[in-house]
């Protein structure tokens, strides 16, 4: 037994007892939010955002015309389908002699109506040394990042969304599989992590916009002759952009020039903090939004996402499935046609009813995708017979051995 | 060999204690009974036996406690000859070999058992003839074994070489079983016979259990057979004149026959052996005649002087009295009845005596049996002797037929009288007894032993089974089989003229067919009478 | 790619596959979910020297033993709608069969004892034919190694398996008596338990 549970036992009452403090202060800048989105006016935080884009340091959604409303869940059509789509992997080992890392993508396609008929599938793809584990700067072949951690992340989204797309486009437009199909991935769509400083353009260019954004672009495509939208779906999202609207909506400045006014203001004691500090969207969401229903959609804002998403910039809205609020977002060139909202809002809630709390495609892509444990290690014992069949002798890690053995 | 009804396989079983064999799913307990003969196919050899038992088994023993619901009849007959089976014990009497057209020796007794999971069929009519001989052998035909057409032979040459019996509660057929027999005697020539008839059953009728008058032999046979009377009232009351009637003098009477008479006059054994001393005293032949005369007085005297108790002279005198008052003594002799009957018989006659009322009195029966017998007896014993080896110049065999056997040879009674002496003596003059008995335990087992060929009807006494079956081989088993016999028209025959123990229907006497087939060659009356006076002269 | 769609089945007697192989039984996994056979039906396993066995158990479960099946049908109005609105669980559940041997062919003639080997796994499952019943319900020399298995269902696979003979022959029409029969005969010393089985091969 490694963990001593008594010792982390009392650290964790310690954190109860600073949570407790902490809820009352949360009510009442909840309330004071719920307020603020209330009393939305347009062309107020249309102004509000003009003149304190330079200086505002945060960066709020588009907001819709009326913020706090909440739309009834519509009507299903008769005959439809899901695409969930999922994936797993596994990662980089340094323990092993050789780089290769394997990505396993689920995907669950159910379709229901007057032919109810489910297809699972996975897909396992290894990634191997040379080529395939770096990025390389095509005007500078030299230049390479090892794919690993958050990179091998992104590859994986983009995995995902390429198999979404190569489901999503597969049925003839017209024939009888034409129905209605609402594609879906787990996350978030917009890959941020890739858009953080530090990360080489050419990362960006090959992973983003060559892997990720073409993807979406093929589903568009397809999209114009097929009755097929793509979103993606987020429990229990952590996200504030709507709240970083609340704050600028609540800033009593004109301009709201964050250093300038509150530069020495300590957290919590600035004025938007009344009705923003440590609320998150879907605190806000949860007074809005009824059970079943969704609420009108925002529009990401990120600037570097801009530069790339083009009109695959982010839509999105938040949805009260009964068992938690949700994010769903979806490219606008989707959400632009309400009946593709509709259409999103009715499949995904009855998604969250047959899976009790969570979308049924995602949970089986999820199933599909899923390495065990056992896998994990079949995996590297396969690895080792292989490279030793290779003539290549499989020197390990003395930590990694003792982590696979697991003697007595 | 034709497909029988096969029974089922040995699966169990000694030399001791009989042969078990598991009957067939298909063959019914029911069907079987104690008694029927069975063939069993052995490895080496073929087994001819009989049902001594039979036997309801299961392969759960727990079954008889925990009954299934037999009220369904798919679970009823699944079980039936499966865990729920009927299972038979066969008493293996002899062997033929495998092969029965090749086999020349015959059946033998059988020495060993089939081995296991031999087949155990029904006895054909092949399997009967084979065993037991047809009447194209010579045998007689005497009846059918259980269940089945065939018919079952004795075997006459063995049959007269030997003294035989027929033994049997009342009413179980004994008279009609000995009829047969004394026809079967009478037809194959091979012997004379002489019928002592009790009851008037034998000679020109007699009645059957349903009281129809069946015939007698002196009807069927008529050139062939004499009928004496005892009573010729009682035979003219019956419808026919007999051939002569029998009387006697006082010199016929023995002392032997006073021996014999000794409990039915109710005398003393010193009383019996007074008629020695008088015999002794008056000289043979006269002593009867001397004796009844006196008076008291001289009764007493005579006592002293040949030094008999007194009282006792007296008692023999007043009980000799009463055998003069038989209408058939006389004091004079007025012929020699024996002589008379000898005559017959050496003419090839058979000779039925009937007793009409006198029948009745068992003093009269032993007397004239005892004296006729003696008397025939002593002429046959002087016959052979002249004859020394010479068998045309013998007296030819004689088979003389007694009934209530028990009388006169019981212990006490069996050295002392004729009929003990023939008994004991085999053939040794040409002479055997046919014995019939409801009371074979009160015979002298010695004399038991000595009979060749017992036809026994139902017993109910232990004892009486128990002396039937005495020296018997397989008699624990034959037991069984004996007091389960039907009490009509059923009986066990075993000894010489049969190879085995076995159960025979006995053939049908008195109708039409039964007649014919016996070899009627009955003519009217009127027309045998002439016939014999052309041998023997006016009667 | 892994694909857990089947292809349908151009033979129609194909049942499944072999997935679990042993002297004495072998398991099957249905192609079609609660596709097993009935128990006490004759299969055979394998193209070529057939092995043959009679069902003795079947058992639907879902794929991956972590996941458990939930109650999915309150408020539906009928059990059809439960599969209808929830598509994968054709998927993701699957039915297995495991038969008892009893014998097998070799060179075209069936032998009604264990074959020296139990079929290889992924076999073809199909099943039987007229003939090959027919020589199965005449021998039944097989129930004994059935009955002394002694599973619960052992007497009911029994049963069935002679129900089946009778309707699958009913120009033999003394078969259903033979057969008790032959039960009668190995289970002589056991009335009770034999009285069992006969109450479940009904007259019809």
């Amino acid at each position: 037994m490694a963990l001593d549970l008594e010792r982390t036992a009392k650290q964790l009452d310690a954190m109860m007892s600073g949570l407790n403090n902490f809820s009352s202060a949360h009510t009442d800048r909840l309330a004071e939010a719920v307020r603020v989105l209330k009393e939305f006016q347009r062309e107020v935080f249309l102004k509000k955002t003009d003149s304190s884009s330079a200086v505002f340091q945060w960066t709020p959604p588009v907001f819709p015309e009326k913020p706090s409303k909440s739309i009834e869940e519509p009507s299903l059509p008769t005959s439809y389908a899901v695409i969930g789509v999922d994936g797993s992997h596994i990662d980089v080992n340094r323990h092993i002699p050789v780089d290769c890392f394997l990505i396993n993508t689920g995907t669950a396609h159910l379709r229901y109506g007057n032919k109810s008929e489910a297809h699972l599938s996975s897909d396992p793809r290894l990634f191997v040394p040379p080529d395939e584990t770096v990025v390389s700067d095509p005007d500078n072949p030299h230049k390479v990042l090892q794919i690993q951690g958050t990179i091998l992340g992104a590859i994986r989204s983009v995995k995902e969304i390429e198999t979404l797309a190569e489901a999503l486009k597969k049925s003839e437009p017209g024939s009888f599989e034409d129905i209605p199909t609402v594609g879906l991935v787990d996350g978030t769509l917009l890959l941020l992590d890739l858009l953080r400083p530090g990360i080489p353009d050419f990362v960006i260019e090959a992973v983003l916009v060559e892997g990720f954004i073409s993807a979406l672009n093929d589903i568009k495509l397809a999209a114009q002759e097929k009755k097929i939208v793509v979103a993606s779906y987020i429990s229990l999202p952590g996200s504030d952009e709507i709240i970083d609207g609340i704050r600028l909506l609540a800033c009593p400045y004109e301009k709201s020039d964050c250093l300038y006014h509150c530069g020495e203001v300590r957290k919590g004691a600035r004025p938007c903090d009344n009705s923003a500090e440590g609320i998150l969207d879907r605190d806000l969401m949860s007074v809005i939004v009824k059970d079943g229903e969704r609420s009108e959609l925002f529009s990401s804002n990120f600037q570097m996402a801009r530069n790339y998403y083009g009109d695959n910039e982010i839509t999105f809205f938040y949805l009260n499935t009964g068992y938690e609020m949700a994010r769903v977002e979806m490219p606008s060139w989707a959400s632009l046609n309400q009946q593709n909202v509709d259409l999103v809002h009715s499949v995904v809630m009855e998604q969250c009813r047959k899976g009790r709390g969570y979308p049924t495609a995602l949970m089986e892509a999820h199933e599909q995708a899923v390495i065990s444990t056992a896998d994990r290690r079949y995996f590297l014992n396969l690895v080792e017979e292989v490279l030793e069949n290779n003539g290549i002798e499989f020197t390990t890690s003395q930590k990694d051995r003792s982590k696979r053995l697991r003697w007595l | 060999m034709t497909d029988l009804n096969r029974l089922g396989l040995v699966v169990a079983g000694s030399l001791g204690d009989g042969v078990k064999v598991r009957l067939n799913s298909t063959s019914s307990v029911e069907g079987v009974k104690v008694g029927s003969n069975v063939v069993i196919q052995g490895q080496e050899s073929r087994f001819f036996g009989v049902v001594t038992d039979i036997a309801l088994e299961s392969s759960d023993p727990s079954l008889q406690f925990n009954l299934p619901d037999v009220s369904d009849k798919f679970i009823r007959d699944t079980l039936s000859g499966t865990s729920a089976y009927g299972a038979i014990t066969v008493e293996p009497m002899l062997t033929i070999g495998i092969d029965q057209q090749a086999d020349s020796t015959g059946p033998m007794p059988a020495k060993t058992i089939p081995a296991h999971f031999s087949e155990v069929m029904e006895a054909s009519e092949e399997d009967i003839n084979s065993v037991f001989g047809s009447e194209a052998d010579g045998g007689f035909w005497i009846g059918s074994p259980l269940d089945m057409e065939a018919k079952l032979c004795l075997n006459l040459d063995e049959m007269v070489k030997r003294s035989n019996g027929v033994f049997g509660k009342s009413g179980t057929g004994k008279t009609f079983l000995t009829r047969l027999l004394l026809i079967g005697i009478l037809q194959s020539g091979k012997a004379s016979n002489l019928i002592f008839d009790m009851h008037n059953e034998y000679g020109w009728k007699g009645t059957s259990e349903s009281n129809h008058d069946v015939k007698g032999l002196k009807q069927l046979f008529s050139s062939k057979v004499s009928v004496f009377s005892m009573d010729s009232e009682s035979a003219e009351r019956r419808g026919f004149v007999p051939d002569h009637v029998v009387s006697f003098g006082y010199s016929d009477i023995a002392p032997e026959d006073i021996q014999l008479l000794r409990e039915t006059l109710d005398l003393t054994s010193i009383a019996a052996d007074a008629a020695y001393s008088l015999e002794a005293h008056f000289g043979p032949g006269r002593w009867f005649n001397s004796f009844i005369n006196l008076s008291s007085e001289a009764t007493n005297e005579l006592a002293s002087e040949i030094n008999v108790n007194s009282s006792a002279l007296a008692a023999l005198r007043r009980r000799l009295e009463r055998l003069t008052r038989f209408d058939f003594v006389s004091q004079d002799r007025v012929e020699d009845s024996s002589e008379m009957i000898l005559q017959r018989l050496n003419a090839g006659q058979h000779v039925v005596l009937e007793f009409g009322k006198h029948g009745n009195n068992p003093t009269a029966y032993m007397l004239v049996a005892n004296i006729l017998t003696r008397r025939i007896y002593n002429r046959y014993q002087r016959q052979k002797e002249l004859a020394m080896g010479d068998k045309l110049a013998e007296p030819p065999n004689l088979v003389i037929t007694i009934e209530e056997a028990h009388r006169f040879l019981s212990s006490s009674m069996s050295g002392q009288t004729i009929f003990g002496t023939i008994a004991r003596e085999m053939r040794k003059y040409n002479v055997t007894l046919l014995v019939v008995d409801q009371r074979p335990s009160d015979i002298d087992e010695e004399v038991m032993s000595q009979i060749g060929t017992k036809v026994s009807c139902l017993l109910d006494s232990g004892r009486d089974i128990d002396s039937v079956l005495s020296g018997v081989s397989g008699n624990r088993k034959l037991r069984g089989v004996l007091a389960r016999l039907e009490s009509r028209q059923q009986a066990l025959i075993f000894g010489h003229s049969v190879p085995m123990p076995v159960v025979v229907r006995t053939r049908d006497y008195g109708s039409a067919q039964s007649y014919s087939d016996l070899g009627d060659v009955s003519v009217s009356n009127g027309d045998s009478k002439k016939a014999l006076e052309d041998l023997f002269g006016p009667s | 790619m892994v694909d857990m769609n089947t292809q349908s089945n151009e033979h129609t007697t194909r049942i499944g596959e072999v997935i679990e192989s042993d002297t004495n039984e072998f398991t099957t996994q249905c192609y079609e979910l609660y596709g097993a056979p009935a128990l006490g039906s004759l299969v055979k396993a394998g193209e070529l020297d057939s092995v043959y066995g009679v069902v003795s158990y079947s058992h639907t479960s879902g794929l991956d033993p972590t996941r458990r099946p939930v109650a999915r049908g309150e408020g539906l109005a009928s059990e059809e709608l439960v599969y209808d609105q929830n598509p994968q669980l054709n998927r993701l559940l699957t039915t297995n069969f495991k038969t008892t041997i009893v014998g097998y062919e070799v060179a075209t003639q069936i032998t009604a004892y264990l074959p020296p080997r139990p079929p290889r796994i992924h076999s073809f499952v199909m099943r039987c034919d007229k003939s090959e019943i027919l020589t199965f319900a005449k021998s039944l020399d097989f129930m004994s190694s059935i009955l002394a298995a002694n599973l619960p269902q052992s007497d009911d696979v029994v049963a069935a398996f002679v129900r089946h003979a009778c309707q699958a022959l009913p120009e033999e029409t003394g078969l259903r008596a033979e057969s008790a029969r032959r039960l009668a005969l190995l289970l002589g010393n056991d009335t009770r338990r034999l009285e069992g089985i006969l109450r479940r091969i009904p007259n019809d």
